[in-house]
């Protein structure tokens, strides 16, 4: 019970369990905020022990860190959605429920201690499904000339790593180098649920679809009857790339 | 869950008329491969990749259609699913080892299982096979269903090239 580890991750679980309490809407918002502050404290404090393990060359343990990453991570986005509801931005809450339906469901992946965190992704799933609007999803289909493997930074069909696997703390993830846009549809499951129609062309302008609330619309291009003008996401960009004209704009898959 | 035994092209002329090379053990095929009429218009599926490490590391004799400077782009659908290559399937792999024809459909099916892991509800998965029969004709099953159902597949297999 004494070693460091078991120290860490006995610590860990106790404030993950102190603030999984202010993951409902009638939480107080202050300390809501208080418990938010908290975990990003915790997820300073799992880099730095990932750092440790890393350097140790214990790679289960870095990769039960990332666990514990996706786990503090995913609590910050979920209390967050609760906050944003409850200040009058649905959109962005639905932004934070997304991430932390990914957190969490990645966590389930990183190591097989948090197989039981898929009960997290069901209870996220019923808050999309109770508290928000149905959604019209958008999926872009794209021609990839390269993947590039986000471990060893080489072509990703040469080399050893697997996509969604954990590798010393980090998950390997794919960049996508695209040459084209092949098609963009409207799809039931999206591979990414932040691709979504924001509004659509109504009456006096156009109607967000979280809140169903019509704004005049800023554009002065006319559009011929029966066409409806929508606007929304239709792919992500990879993050942590800077982008100069240069460069192949990437998506991660 | 369903599914489809068709006949296939002549693979064989279909490698020479595109220039690829003729795969001896077992394939993944570009998704288009029945339709491309030059090695300029072949597609991946982008899961091809992922799917060939996996086989290689189960040793799975995969062979290479084209040469490295010829990989074909990849196809990525941004929508959730899991969109496989065409799994080659040779007459002498068939009439020498079924078991490793198991191993692969196995494989492919673990990694389907990790792939929706987590996000309960119906996920099927396609994949479609293509096997090479001892007089060169050629046979497609396509599948469409749950991961569990793959494991029906190799009797299916056998039905249709031993028909």
């Amino acid at each position: 019970m004494n070693d460091p580890v078991t120290s860490f991750i006995i610590k860990f679980n106790k404030i993950i369990a102190e603030c999984e309490i202010f993951t409902f809407i009638t939480r107080d918002s202050a300390l809501q905020r208080d418990a938010c502050r908290q975990l990003q404290d915790l997820l300073a404090a799992v880099e730095a022990e990932k750092k440790y393990a890393r350097t140790s060359g214990k790679e289960d343990y870095a990769n039960v860190l990332l666990g514990c990453e996706c786990v503090a991570s995913g609590l910050v986005s979920e209390i967050n959605m609760w906050l944003l509801l409850k200040d009058g931005r649905p959109d962005e809450a639905w932004g934070a429920l997304v991430d932390a339906q990914s957190r969490f469901l990645s966590a389930t992946k990183a190591d097989e201690g948090f197989a039981h965190l898929d009960q997290k992704v069901d209870r996220l799933k019923a808050i999309e499904q109770l508290i928000f609007p149905p959604q019209v999803f958008l999926s872009s289909g794209m021609i990839v000339k390269s993947q590039i493997c986000s471990i060893c930074e080489g072509e990703y069909e040469d080399c050893v790593h697997v996509k969604g696997r954990p590798y010393m703390g980090e998950f390997c993830t794919v960049r996508l180098i695209p040459s084209a846009v092949d098609h963009v549809a409207m799809v039931d499951k999206p591979a990414n649920k932040r691709c979504r129609v924001f509004s659509f062309s109504d009456a006096g302008g156009q109607r967000n679809r979280m809140t169903w609330m019509v704004t005049a619309a800023e554009s002065t291009v006319t559009h011929p009857d029966g066409h409806i003008k929508a606007e929304g996401v239709i792919a992500v960009i990879a993050p942590q790339q800077e982008k100069t004209p240069k460069e192949d704009i990437s998506f991660q898959d | 869950m369903t599914t489809a035994v068709s006949d296939y092209i002549d693979v064989g002329k279909k490698m020479a008329d595109l220039g690829c090379r003729h795969p001896e053990r077992m394939a993944l095929l570009p998704i288009n491969f029945e339709s491309a009429t030059s090695i300029d218009q072949l597609l991946q599926a982008s899961e091809t990749a992922t799917i060939k490490k996996l086989l290689l590391a189960q040793a799975i004799p995969l062979d290479d259609i084209v040469a490295p400077s010829q990989r074909p782009p990849y196809v990525k659908n941004k929508s959730h699913g899991w969109v496989a290559p065409i799994l080659f399937i040779s007459a002498s792999i068939y009439s020498q080892n079924q078991m490793l024809i198991s191993v692969a459909l196995n494989v492919l099916g673990n990694y389907a299982t990790d792939f929706f892991r987590g996000d309960h509800g119906t996920h099927n998965v396609k994949l479609n096979v293509v096997i090479e029969k001892k007089n060169r004709a050629y046979k497609k099953i396509a599948y469409d269903g749950p991961v569990e159902g793959l494991k029906e597949l190799p009797k299916i297999i056998r039905e249709a090239t031993d028909e």
